[in-house]
């Protein structure tokens, strides 16, 4: 191998980070190493993974800030960038490092400053040029509502043949409780209020079910959260 | 009409003052509940939920009524219909007639009522596509005591309430028979629709 290209890494997402060279061993049996001068690949942009980010009274929510790679586009972990994490309004909850936790119901903004971001572009042989990048969404909190009870219809009435319907609803008793359905595509049959995708050629099939939990505006009128949810695993 | 808001925000508050001042001086516990009954003239509260995910049409309702000692009532319901993701919530508060009242306070001191109280309620089970649920909290004696049922519809012939637990399936039907009536009653009050920003959701808690 006379050229190419690696990627190097450091899985730490350190502000400052150490790794400046790249040498890489291409014949362990002879020995013969390449070296060769690291290119700098910043991120393009800076946000939170969840926006909304959803929060309630019952406890903190892990977020992440994220961005995209500027050489392969990836989105990667930007956490370890930041150096400070603050809400807009304390009063309706308050952020640390990747943990919101509401304080009452409402909205504010969740903000995460990373003052040395490495920046986009490709400069060889020079350092990634660093700016001030404020990252900042929007926090919405509610009610935590957990799972009572779910159901599973095959086919779903509004797909048709082919299909299945997750329906199910969270709440507490006495407290808020709502309900939200499901339709999904999927040749199988419902097992109990989970639903199991015919086998393929090797056996293997896919068990869908309704998870929890969910979060609910403060008069417990709709849901806040984003998305009907449920898991998928593979067997 | 008498509007019964303030004299069930006083209870909340009270509450608050009334759990503080029994950290400080638990030896007083006994005559201070029974006061904080007595000020907070709560005859009841009862809590409902029904819900039914069994068709592509379900319907989810909750409810919570309370009844003062005078007679005012205090009621916020929420009603969501599949497919639509929202629910609706009203809150009506209005007076019992005298004669509604004592009917009403002679249904819960009735012994079938009170040999409900304090009794184990069964667990809802989570494949269940209808579920009935009803806690009747009555302030009586300076207690709180809880009468209650749960009704629950598995959604296989396997996953029946009457199948799983046959003679809890009993007990908690034969609870709702004798709440029914009362429920029955209290579901029945009519009174005047209140603005959501006029009153608090703590009366209701």
């Amino acid at each position: 191998m006379t050229t190419g290209a690696y990627q190097l890494l450091n899985l730490a997402d350190a502000p400052a980070p150490a790794l400046y060279e790249g040498k890489v061993v291409t014949d362990k049996t002879f020995g013969h190493a390449t070296y060769g001068c690291m290119i700098c690949c910043g991120y393009r942009g800076a946000f939170f993974d969840q926006n909304p980010i959803i929060a309630n009274l019952s406890g903190g929510t892990l977020f992440n800030a994220i961005g995209y790679n500027a050489c392969g586009g990836a989105k990667t972990f930007l956490n370890g960038y930041a150096t400070s994490w603050w809400s807009d309004n304390n009063g309706i909850v308050t952020v640390t490092p990747r943990t919101a936790t509401g304080v009452n119901f409402g909205s504010a903004n969740a903000n995460a400053d990373m003052p040395n971001l490495p920046q986009r572009g490709i400069y060889d042989g020079t350092s990634c040029p660093v700016q001030d990048t404020l990252d900042s969404g929007p926090v919405n909190v509610g009610r935590k509502m957990p799972l009572i009870t779910s159901t599973c219809t095959s086919p779903s009435p509004f797909l048709g043949a082919g299909s299945f319907r997750l329906q199910a609803s969270w709440g507490t008793f006495g407290g808020c409780v709502l309900s939200d359905l499901k339709d999904i595509p999927g040749n199988g049959k419902c097992n109990g209020n989970c639903f199991d995708t015919t086998p393929d050629a090797s056996g293997h099939y896919l068990h869908y079910c309704v998870s929890g939990p969910r979060t609910a505006n403060s008069s417990c009128t709709q849901f806040i959260d984003t998305g009907f949810p449920f898991t998928s695993v593979k067997f | 009409m008498r509007v019964s808001r303030n004299i069930l925000g006083c209870t909340c508050n009270f509450i608050g003052v009334r759990i503080l001042f029994i950290a400080l001086f638990p030896a007083l516990l006994p005559a201070i509940s029974t006061a904080a009954e007595d000020e907070g003239g709560r005859l009841l509260l009862l809590k409902e939920l029904r819900l039914d995910i069994s068709s592509p049409l379900g319907i989810t309702q909750t409810g919570c009524v309370v009844v003062t000692r005078q007679g005012d009532f205090h009621i916020e319901r929420r009603v969501q219909k599949l497919p639509s993701q929202v629910a609706t919530k009203t809150i009506d508060e209005g007076s019992m007639t005298g004669e509604q009242l004592a009917s009403l306070k002679r249904s819960l001191d009735a012994a079938e009522i009170r040999a409900l109280m304090g009794r184990q309620t069964l667990r809802t089970s989570t494949e269940s596509d209808r579920l009935e649920q009803v806690d009747l909290q009555i302030y009586q004696d300076g207690r709180v005591q809880h009468a209650g049922y749960v009704i629950w519809h598995g959604d296989s012939p396997q996953s029946q309430m009457d199948a799983l637990y046959p003679q809890q399936a009993r007990e908690e039907r034969a609870s709702k028979a004798a709440l029914d009536p009362i429920v029955l009653v209290i579901d029945g009050l009519k009174g005047k629709s209140i603005a959501q920003g006029e009153t608090s959701q703590r009366d209701c808690q």
